[in-house]
């Protein structure tokens, strides 16, 4: 079902990944009209 | 004459037959590459059909972050007249600019062929010289074409009339409500998924589309014959 995305980012903190993913899924990845989305933070320094 | 811009993204591949159906229609049509910021006075800005960016991530997501976009809002936000035709829907969608959104064909499958159209609504820039009720046989083109709202919109659409076409005899795509075409609440920005640009002269194999490019032009003649009645009370009552 729909997209399975991947990225890659470096934040300061776990908080401001997810809050930077999510203007990211808001804006582009994915279209509120048509779809939904959840979101996880893994991996890195953020664990 | 109405000055119109065909907006040119990296993909698109309708943009000349668009500015061809202009011209043909007596606009001083010419086009304007994504890159630009100024819409160089455009009384009617069209987003022609095509593939924007490859169409990856969706149809019309990343064309809609394009420099020009910006000046394309400016300019429907002030009541400027604009038509997204197939690929230009999907980003008039994408951008906020028109509700509800364009999905994979329910079928799964590029469709290419022509399609019927109603007509429901004549009072927006490019309906003008339709009546209501009009079949129109129009070429379609497209993977993305379904139509989807939520049921609440979709609602509201149809109660504020708001869908502009809608196919008959058949529903190509799997479109909510079969809508192949709707505006916005200020009726100057609409959305059609077929091509009307490929069905404007008889060597087409006809020209049922060929009105929605002669509405530009013929809305402003109409608008100029009211402000003379506005003048003379007796045709006032008319």
């Amino acid at each position: 079902m729909g997209k399975h995305l991947v990225l890659e980012l470096k934040a300061a903190s776990r908080d401001e990944a997810l809050a930077r993913a999510r203007v990211m899924c808001d804006r582009l990845l994915a279209n509120p009209v048509t779809e939904d989305y959840d979101l996880a933070v893994d991996g890195g320094a953020a664990r | 004459m109405k000055r119109v811009a065909v907006i040119v993204f990296p993909g698109s591949n309708c943009d000349a037959e668009t500015l061809a159906a202009a011209r043909a229609a007596g606009s001083d049509g010419y086009f304007v590459w994504h890159r630009d910021t100024d819409l160089r006075q455009a009384d009617v800005v069209i987003l022609p059909g095509g593939f924007s960016y490859g169409d990856y991530l969706r149809s019309g997501a990343i064309a809609r972050f394009s420099n020009i976009m910006g000046a394309v809002t400016g300019h429907a936000r002030a009541g400027g007249a604009v038509l997204g035709i197939c690929n230009g829907f999907q980003i008039l969608c994408e951008a906020g600019l028109l509700p509800g959104g364009l999905m994979r064909n329910a079928r799964l499958r590029f469709l290419s062929r022509p399609v019927w159209v109603r007509v429901e609504q004549t009072d927006t820039p490019f309906t003008c010289l339709y009546e209501k009720g009009e079949v129109l046989e129009i070429p379609a083109a497209h993977g993305d074409g379904r139509y989807v709202v939520d049921a609440r919109t979709a609602a509201e659409l149809e109660a504020t009339d708001r869908v502009v076409w809608r196919y008959v005899r058949d529903n190509p795509n799997g479109s909510v409500n079969e809508i192949a075409g709707v505006t916005n609440a200020g009726r100057n920005v609409v959305g059609i998924m077929p091509h009307p640009e490929r069905r404007d002269a008889p060597a087409l194999g006809g020209q049922d589309g060929a009105r929605v490019f002669h509405s530009m032009e013929a809305r402003h003649a109409t608008q100029h014959a009211a402000d003379v009645r506005a003048v003379d009370d007796r045709h006032l009552r008319v």
